[in-house]
């Protein structure tokens, strides 16, 4: 059908332009000759590789413990506020990373009013400091914990009692029934979760940069800013892709695994078993003790820094620019990056041919490309094609469709699948064109899925640092920027406000996801 | 006697397998034809190709004397001027029901459109039901809601691909009548895809047979189908037979129940062929020195099937009255073959 090879033809557009400046930032690391690469593996690259791969198996390991532990607490128990803690629990997701970095790092620095409290329990307990791999490490874990709980918990709740009966039966019990029985069922998820959560870390760059923890992205970021050094920004960028594509091909081959494990046919849903009395006040300390640290007190300590800057009056009108700047550039962001995922959602959907899964692994892309590197791809891009557009306007929107292009084909796949293709068939018999049936019947039954993934990545281009940081025109203050130039120089104050702004637009995301996956549940 | 589709050599491939061999048929102008096969024999894909939402590998459909489909023409589903309802829910899930009937009238002025939906939904008995979402209708409504919004823009030919497939055996009844009725009512030339043969025999003017490998293997009315079947395919597939296995030489069937003088079988000469005879057509009585026993005897209500085994161990099975049946399991028979009650079909080797 017509509207089927015009949705084909823009979607390879649309691949095109994401690969484009993909392709510059290969060429060029791939020019780069021997003796730079054994400089920069001296030099940089080892300290960077030991730094990520430390990281990743910290966070790792602290994500998988998190993640599991409150899957397999809220879909076997039942205990005081369960329904309320499973909504507060995802608060974390709200915070950026270098929010969450700076409110830690505010706390115990010489101006803080807390320092002598703070220095105190460190010594105390001989705490390591923030500014090391374990600070950096746990915020990380706060903030991307989510995506293991909230897959886990999708393959935990998915148990069948049989299951329950069958272990009974062979005598399994305990760890060895968990391990055996539960995480076996559980395990695609688990891993599928890890693998987002892993990106995200290799993707980050606010927190490690603000806490001094070299990673490849903040290396790139200094070998752009810094020395304006294209050629080893690639190569460096090249090696955190590699490891960023193998992460996203572990995540969609875990992805696949979901739901294999399951029974068609009957099923019997395993009821939560209560709690005892000691359990509840356990539980309840242990949730209580966790949300403070990972959601109340960093934002305790924005409102805090936020009430000074209130009295000291170094609020200003000025926030009301950032506030309009930011909405400028991440709505055109998330409007074009609506509008390019729609051909290729359309094709991945509705068409099945070889092209299909190569336009798939474009839609997804962006997951895998961390902000500074799509900025240096930009900026070679631009650089060769029309040097006048870098630092103009256009540019910070073009870097968020790239890096959130997937969010916004998620939700629309999504809601694409729900559209019966009869449906466009039945309009074309009753003498509907392509164009009527893409307004009439498409357009106002995709509609909610479309605006689920302007409005999620609205919120991600708000939240997004490097590029923009990288990107922007001279003097062209977003939030994020804000927050993270600010917090550079321990201007705490300064910095509060739009942070606090930020984790309001943060809440908007959890609560979708507070929405998609607990009412899948319990429509269960 | 106007055929207003014509189908010509039509064949679809589908990796290499052939999915349609080579069809040729014509529907006539009110004719209600019924495509019946097993499922997977590419019927529906057949009907889709006639709507025009597949493309043929070869061949040619024209509809009401226009070339819809050739070597180098295609028209678009939307130019055809076909109905079709889908087995699958087709309603447009945010189209009240009036909208939805009202979606394929084009270029009607909105009182004239009005009084149309009214006229469908009145003829398949919903007028009350115009503000309702697809959502909020029953099975059975749902489906005839989809028959108004096909038959509301008054297609040249309606399609039905197995509409009635998702509903219980009850409804599908009542529905099936309905479809008929309105049908006639309308003189509207109707193509029904099934693999319900009941479904195919009672709604029908003529029934084609779609067989394995997507050949057209008979086309006809009911009575011809089931009484004289062209290939051994559809003889089993439509209802019950036996098969006698034979040779015909001089004129004559010899078989191992014995030698029968035919009408016409010189066309046969020298052949093998298989007899085969409807259960109903094969009559037996008690016989002592008859080849057969009566193995089972199982009453279905309206009558009674009684299965024979000969000496030579084949197997038959005939149809009887119910009253006054006087045999029992083990009483030995003799088979009468009536060559008039029986079709003669060439063994292929």
């Amino acid at each position: 059908m017509l509207l089927r090879s015009f949705s084909v033809i823009c979607a390879l557009g649309v691949a095109g332009l994401i690969a484009t400046p993909l392709a510059f930032i290969i060429h060029s690391a791939l020019t780069v000759d021997s003796t730079l690469w054994v400089r920069l593996y001296e030099t940089r690259l080892k300290l960077l590789l030991l730094n990520t791969i430390k990281l990743l198996l910290g966070v790792g390991f602290l994500v998988s413990l998190f993640g599991v532990f409150w899957a397999w607490i809220f879909t076997r128990y039942e205990f005081w506020g369960r329904s309320i803690w499973q909504v507060i629990l995802l608060l974390p997701y709200a915070i950026p990373g270098y929010v969450m970095a700076y409110a830690y790092s505010s706390l115990s620095s010489p101006n803080s009013p807390f320092k002598g409290l703070i220095d105190w329990v460190t010594n105390v307990f001989s705490l390591p400091s923030l500014y090391s791999f374990w600070g950096v490490a746990l915020i990380l874990s706060f903030i991307n914990y989510p995506y293991v709980y909230l897959l886990a918990r999708a393959s935990l709740s998915q148990y069948n009692e049989v299951y329950e009966d069958v272990s009974r039966i062979y005598g399994l019990k305990g760890i060895r029934k968990f391990l055996q029985v539960d995480l076996r069922l559980a395990y695609p998820g688990i891993f599928a979760g890890l693998s987002l959560a892993l990106m995200e870390v290799m993707s980050d760059f606010g927190t490690v940069s603000l806490l001094r923890y070299p990673t490849f992205t903040e290396a790139i970021y200094r070998q752009i800013t810094g020395r304006f050094d294209p050629q080893g920004a690639s190569a460096l960028s090249l090696v955190l892709l590699l490891l960023t594509f193998f992460m996203l091909n572990l995540e969609q081959h875990f992805r696949g695994k979901i739901g294999v494990a399951t029974i068609n046919g009957k099923y019997r849903i395993l009821s939560r078993k209560r709690v005892s009395l000691l359990g509840n006040i356990f539980l309840t300390i242990l949730l209580l003790g966790f949300i403070f640290f990972s959601f109340f007190l960093p934002v305790g300590v924005l409102l805090y820094w936020a009430s000074k800057s209130f009295s000291q009056e170094l609020f200003d009108g000025q926030i009301v620019r950032y506030v309009l700047n930011t909405l400028l550039v991440s709505s055109a962001g998330a409007l074009l990056a609506s509008l390019f995922a729609f051909p290729i959602a359309y094709t991945v959907v509705r068409y099945s041919g070889p092209l299909r899964s190569l336009l798939y692994n474009l839609g997804t892309l962006g997951y895998s490309l961390p902000g500074p590197v799509i900025a240096l791809s930009l900026l070679l891009f631009l650089k060769n094609i029309s040097p006048y557009l870098i630092g103009s306007l256009l540019v910070v929107p073009l870097a968020y469709v790239i890096r959130f292009l997937p969010v916004a084909f998620h939700s629309q796949v999504a809601s694409l699948s729900s559209v019966s293709c009869v449906l466009e068939e039945a309009g074309a018999t009753l003498g509907a064109n392509s164009f009527r049936i893409f307004r009439q019947i498409l357009l106002p039954l995709m509609a909610p899925g479309f605006f689920t993934g302007f409005i999620l990545v609205l919120v991600d281009s708000i939240k997004e640092l490097p590029a923009t940081l990288m990107l922007r025109p001279l003097a062209f203050d977003t939030l994020a920027v804000r927050v993270y130039t600010n917090a550079v120089e321990s201007l705490w104050e300064h910095a509060s406000v739009p942070a606090l702004l930020m984790v309001f637009a943060g809440l908007v995301p959890v609560w979708f996801l507070i929405k998609m996956a607990y009412l899948n549940e319990r429509r269960r | 006697m106007k055929p207003i589709l014509i189908v010509k050599n039509l064949t679809k491939k589908f990796k290499e397998q052939d999915v349609l061999n080579n069809l040729s048929f014509e529907v006539i102008e009110g004719e209600f034809f019924s495509l019946l096969g097993p499922s997977g024999v590419g019927k529906t894909t057949l009907l889709r190709i006639i709507a025009g939402l597949d493309r043929p590998n070869s061949g040619e459909i024209f509809i009401d004397g226009k070339l819809v489909c050739g070597a180098n023409t295609f028209t678009g589903p939307e130019q055809r001027k076909i109905g079709l309802v889908f087995q699958e829910p087709s309603l447009f899930p945010h189209l009240t029901v009036f909208e939805n009937v009202a979606f394929g009238l084009k270029g009607l002025k909105e009182q004239d459109k009005r009084k149309r939906v009214y006229e469908l939904l009145s003829l398949v008995g919903l007028e009350n039901k115009a503000k309702r979402f697809p959502s909020e209708l029953s099975g059975g409504e749902y489906q005839r809601v989809s028959l108004a919004r096909a038959l509301a823009p008054y297609p040249k030919l309606l399609l039905l691909d197995e509409p009635f497939a998702n509903l219980d055996k009850s409804l599908r009844e009542e529905l099936r009548e309905e479809v008929k009725r309105i049908a006639k009512i309308k003189g509207m030339t109707t193509i029904l895809v099934t693999h319900d043969q009941e479904e195919a025999f009672t709604l029908s003017d003529r029934i084609g047979i779609l067989g394995p490998e997507g050949k057209l293997e008979q086309i006809g009315s009911p009575q011809e189908i089931y009484l004289k079947p062209q290939t051994l395919f559809v003889a089993r597939f439509v209802g019950k037979a036996n098969f006698l296995e034979g040779s015909v030489l001089g004129g004559k069937f010899y078989s191992a129940l014995g030698v029968l003088n035919s009408v016409d079988l010189s066309t046969l000469e020298g052949q093998k062929v298989i007899m085969i005879i409807r259960p109903e057509d094969l009559i037996f009585c008690h016989d002592e020195k008859g080849e057969g026993v009566i193995r089972e005897i199982r009453f279905q209500g309206s009558d009674v099937l009684v299965t024979i085994e000969t000496n030579g161990g084949l197997r038959f099975i005939a149809h009887s009255r119910i009253r006054d049946f006087p045999y029992r399991v083990g009483d030995r028979v003799k088979l009468l073959l009536d060559r008039s009650y029986g079709t003669f079909l060439p063994v292929n080797e």
